[in-house]
């Protein structure tokens, strides 16, 4: 089992520039939750290695840790122990100020449920994050409506959350994740919450977005297609890193637990 | 990886533009207003009337209380000119009505605000995500409160002023202008506006510190 994963994590990942630095490092991450008496161990000791640029997605049955995985590598839960470096920095020795600094200029986070601000329109939306990061009033409304325009959503700027179908919400959602030209895009099953066709071009969107920029993504997912589309695909089972896989082991691995999907 | 490893690699896949690796993330007082306060109190204005009415109606019973204490003095004032007579001053007791309606006030804006955290969990939790501090979440729903309060004031002292001309002009007749002039009016309702802005602040202590605390992993679970 372990050999895998150093295998895995010494292989170059395709998208990744040779020089570059990894994205994301996580180095023998642990978080234990006490509970009555009792030691959860969410996360127990995973390495992990992204490149910069490229499609990690993370898979596991419910209650494997992903999600923990993902919240410490999101910088939104701080690791019981071992360190994590987001583009360079060691997150775990950042004070709450920094951490938003960082969640700022370096994470987007694209969630299952979208997560919009209900009592803003799109184009505020999107121009949230530029507005953290201290950008200008009249280079933010520029770079959300390009943003925009680049979701499709050009025409929709104006309209409130609850008037935007699911996909155009999703579609928001990655705008505003990608608006602050982040490190890496963080997506908790992105596509969760919506059906299949919808579903489909988001994942376009997010590859695209993937490819064009140059973003490291990591994505939490079931979703066949996201499978099909990432460099490398990480198992994670009981809290710990179970194998790294190309995409198409995975698929067939798929196959095999899920004849019927 | 220690850090002089990843330290000693040179920013090749930053933006140019932005040199990032220390900063603070930023949310103007403008943007404040603009885009969270303005817009949640249009969004959840149904209910804040019923606050607004609460808390201007609390307000009122103040200004007619301390109101009524300028007229009468007025009233002494004038009759001691007249026949020389001394008269006492005004129950001290009203302090208490005046206490009780400045906590039925505190008690709904705290009401207020506290339902708009919760319900607003995981709009704190994004927002957080996308760079918030605390300090932030703390200014969004402060100056919401501050609002909040200068309204119910500004309301409940208009209201007052007009209940108290309402009731003396009945009693008095025009001798109600001698005791009571614009000056006093004014005087009465920029009193409510503070003390009403006072008591929204107070009020919002508790819920505020509850909305900076909350931690943004945990609010992204979290069901309405």
């Amino acid at each position: 089992m372990e050999n895998n994963v150093t295998n895995a994590a010494d292989a170059p990942a395709p998208a990744a520039r040779p020089s570059a630095p990894p994205s994301v490092i996580v180095e023998d991450a642990k978080k234990y939750y006490y509970m009555g008496g009792e030691t959860v161990r969410a996360v127990d000791g995973i390495d992990l290695k992204i490149e910069k640029g490229e499609y990690v997605s993370i898979m596991g049955p419910s209650g494997s840790g992903k999600t923990t995985l993902f919240n410490i590598v999101g910088g939104l839960t701080k690791p019981t122990e071992g360190t994590v470096y987001i583009d360079r920095t060691d997150i775990s020795k950042l004070d709450a100020g920094e951490l938003a600094w960082l969640r700022c200029r370096k994470i987007g986070y694209i969630f299952q449920t979208f997560n919009l601000v209900p009592i803003m329109t799109a184009l505020q939306n999107v121009m949230l994050p530029l507005i953290f990061a201290g950008i200008g009033r009249g280079e933010r409304e520029d770079r959300a409506h390009e943003m925009l325009k680049l979701v499709g959503l050009g025409d929709r700027s104006t309209h409130k959350p609850t008037e935007l179908s699911g996909g155009q919400q999703q579609r928001v959602a990655i705008a505003r994740a990608f608006v602050n030209n982040p490190a890496i895009v963080l997506a908790d099953e992105p596509t969760g919450n919506l059906d299949l066709k919808t579903g489909l071009h988001i994942i376009d969107m997010m590859i695209e977005m993937n490819k064009r920029r140059g973003v490291t993504m990591l994505c939490n997912t079931h979703d066949q297609k996201i499978i099909k589309a990432s460099d490398r695909i990480v198992w994670v089972c009981d809290g710990k890193v179970e194998r790294i896989e190309k995409p198409a082991e995975a698929q067939a691995a798929f196959a095999d637990r899920a004849p019927n999907a | 990886m220690s850090d002089s490893q990843s330290a000693a690699a040179d920013p090749a896949g930053a933006s140019p533009r932005e040199s990032d690796a220390q900063g603070r993330s930023q949310l103007p007082l403008r943007e404040v207003l603009t885009f969270f306060v303005f817009q949640s109190l249009r969004l959840r204005m149904g209910r804040l009337v019923v606050v607004l009415l609460g808390v201007s109606f609390a307000i009122a019973f103040l200004a007619v209380l301390l109101g009524t204490e300028t007229v009468l003095t007025g009233i002494q004032k004038l009759s001691a000119q007249a026949n020389d007579g001394a008269g006492e001053g005004g129950g001290s007791f009203q302090r208490w009505w005046i206490v009780v309606a400045l906590l039925i006030a505190t008690a709904g804006i705290a009401n207020a605000v506290l339902m708009s955290v919760t319900e607003r969990v995981k709009e704190i939790g994004t927002l957080k995500c996308l760079g918030a501090r605390a300090l932030h979440i703390v200014e969004i729903f402060l100056f919401e409160t501050l609002l909040l309060g200068t309204l119910g004031g500004f309301f409940g002292g208009v209201l007052g002023v007009a209940a108290l001309a309402t009731l003396f002009s009945a009693q008095l007749g025009p001798d109600f202008l001698l005791v009571f002039g614009w000056s006093d009016a004014l005087r009465l309702v920029g009193i409510s506006v503070v003390v009403a802005q006072v008591i929204a602040l107070i009020a919002a202590i508790v819920p505020v510190y509850f909305a900076a605390r909350i931690d943004p992993a945990e609010a992204m679970r979290y069901e309405v």
